[in-house]
């Protein structure tokens, strides 16, 4: 009876680590093809932290 | 004969209360001379538009003021001036209340009343100008309230970053929520070192520090870099300067370059609603010499869908239409209007049009955003930008795998406080073992990077990114559930995995 528990409870293990195999596969695939989809949104983004010295440079006074 | 006993008196005081005159400029006395700009100023005019919008119907004036930001003013550059400017200022407190001297005698020395006429002072209280004894430039000090939060189009107006002011008048203490304005005297400030010095008051306050005076900005920006000969008079500075100044302050100085309308929006949304006032570098379409302003509230109308049907989500940036600005030209809280600029070379970028309130917004009113320098605390070291880079991709995500939310998922990128989060966590309907893991068992930054993903209905799920680093992808700490449906709370949990941050049910 034990054996057949464990034989059980080896194959709702089995079981469950796939599930959460295909879960993972699944988000995974999810989660790169959100991040090509907002790529050149996010290239964007970085481009405002580049300051040239001629930004730096422009006088503010009026 | 003895020589002018000079230093031997006190300067007399008087407080003297007069209805709400419907020519404010009145009140200031012309400077003498053939004045080199338009008298009464612009700013006497705004004020009395903006004041008579609040309702004023009274002002006390205190005849002696010493004023902190004055005195370093004279201090610095007006005590070695000829003519002998005194060293105290003015005071007008404005009041929604009608009363007269009369009333004002009783409402001072009336004791049993006390309680309730600090009530009635109070509850009337629109705050105050300072008024410098500069002929050109009277304007010193000023905290007005703002609107509230709907405007007469059925928008949203915000205002983050204004703080709650104390002041002493007839033995009462008065407060005000606003952010300090004044107008540039040329002298020891121009446009920049005003929007500087409003920008830095608030977050001086959430980090303990004394904000700096303008003389001290001037002073600081001027150490190492003169854009110009000299500093005093002021000639204006240059955004290194400004940064030079920010650093003097103890904060860091963080600068944006302008890209175009959907990346400003976003950038000057995550900062402003964060409590920060950045000061905005705008410039002629044509070119030439730059101006300052200080944005200190943001005007928001509906979130639009994306324009692209590849994208999944909808960004809260979308709404914002306009901010609200503290212009020394001009006076607090001026609304300037965003819109898409295209330069003759095709350059993307973000026009901002300022709305004066004697005239339609015409071409000598619009300006091109060049940059958004933010003073924000040493430890906040991620950006907008960075958070944004995480959430874009978060939102899409979450767009895909919530299907009934496709389309409609709204993400929102900001700095929050973790105590001003932690406190607010009691009602986001987490279960108690989440809400101890939050509260008790969760490092967190002292500013969050914070990505929210809502629904039509309300946020459904955070993620909390340690605003000490630099990026945010390795930074994630927590994903706190919010109203996400139970049947996606083990795909946010592998997510939250794979950002290496824990789920927070």
């Amino acid at each position: 009876m034990n054996e057949n528990q464990d034989k059980e409870k080896s194959h709702e293990t089995t079981a469950s680590e796939s599930a959460t195999e295909s879960r993972e596969e699944r988000i995974a695939r999810v989660l790169e093809s959100a991040r090509q989809a907002v790529k050149p949104i996010v290239k964007k983004e970085i481009e405002g932290e580049v300051v040239t010295p001629e930004l730096f440079g422009l006088r503010l006074k009026s | 004969m003895t020589l002018d006993p000079r230093g031997h008196l006190y300067p007399t005081k008087t407080t003297e209360v007069i209805a709400f005159p419907e020519d404010f400029a009145a009140l200031f006395p012309a400077p003498p001379g053939l004045v080199e700009d338009v008298w009464p100023p612009m700013q006497l005019f705004y004020l009395r538009i903006y004041l008579g919008q609040l309702q004023c119907k009274t002002i006390v004036i205190e005849n002696h003021y010493i004023d902190r930001d004055y005195v370093h003013d004279m201090a610095l550059f007006y005590s070695r001036s000829l003519r002998g400017y005194p060293n105290y200022c003015q005071r007008l407190h404005f009041f929604r209340e009608a009363f007269d001297q009369a009333r004002w005698k009783t409402i001072v020395t009336d004791e049993a009343g006390r309680s309730s006429n600090k009530a009635f002072l109070q509850n009337g209280y629109l705050g105050f100008c300072v008024v410098r004894p500069l002929p050109g430039s009277p304007i010193g000090r000023t905290i007005l309230p703002t609107f509230g939060p709907a405007t007469e189009s059925g928008l949203h107006r915000e205002f983050p970053s204004v703080r709650e002011y104390t002041a002493h008048v007839g033995g009462f203490e008065l407060s005000v929520r606003g952010l300090p304005f004044q107008q540039q005297d040329q002298g020891v400030s121009a446009c920049a070192t005003t929007a500087l010095w409003s920008s830095i008051h608030n977050v001086a306050q959430t980090e303990g520090m004394l904000p700096p005076t303008p003389a001290q900005i001037t002073e600081a920006a001027s150490k190492y870099v003169l854009a110009d000969g000299r500093s005093l008079p002021s000639e204006g500075l240059n955004i290194q300067q400004i940064c030079e100044a920010t650093r003097a302050a103890g904060l860091e100085p963080l600068v944006v370059r302008s890209v175009d309308i959907l990346h400003d929006r976003a950038q000057l949304l995550g900062y402003i609603t964060a409590g920060f006032a950045p000061v905005l570098a705008i410039q002629p379409p044509q070119g030439g010499v730059g101006h300052a302003v200080c944005a200190v509230g943001i005007k928001l109308g509906e979130i639009l869908p994306p324009t692209d049907t590849s994208i999944l989500y909808r960004d809260s940036s979308s709404a914002l239409r306009a901010v609200y600005i503290h212009d020394d030209r001009l006076g607090p809280y001026a609304v300037a209007e965003l819109g898409p600029w295209t330069a003759s070379n095709g350059t993307l970028g973000t026009g901002v049009s300022i709305r004066w309130p004697d005239r339609p917004i015409d071409a000598q009113d619009q300006s091109v955003l060049k940059a958004i320098i933010i003073p924000t605390p040493a430890k906040l070291r991620m950006p907008i930008s960075r958070i944004r880079g995480l959430g874009l991709a978060l939102a899409q995500a979450a767009g895909g795998l919530f299907v009934e939310f496709s389309g409609r998922v709204i993400l929102n990128c900001k700095y929050v406080r973790a105590t001003t989060y932690c406190s607010a966590a009691p009602g986001f309907g987490l279960s108690a073992d989440g809400l101890y893991d939050l509260q008790c068992s969760t490092v967190m930054s002292r500013y969050l990077g914070l990505i929210e993903i809502s629904g039509p209905d309300g946020p459904l799920f955070d993620v909390l990114l340690d605003a000490t680093e630099t990026r945010a992808n390795p930074s994630a700490l927590a994903f706190v559930r919010r109203k996400v449906s139970e049947n996606y709370l083990e795909d946010l949990r592998v997510i939250a995995h794979r950002c290496g941050a824990k789920l927070i049910t």
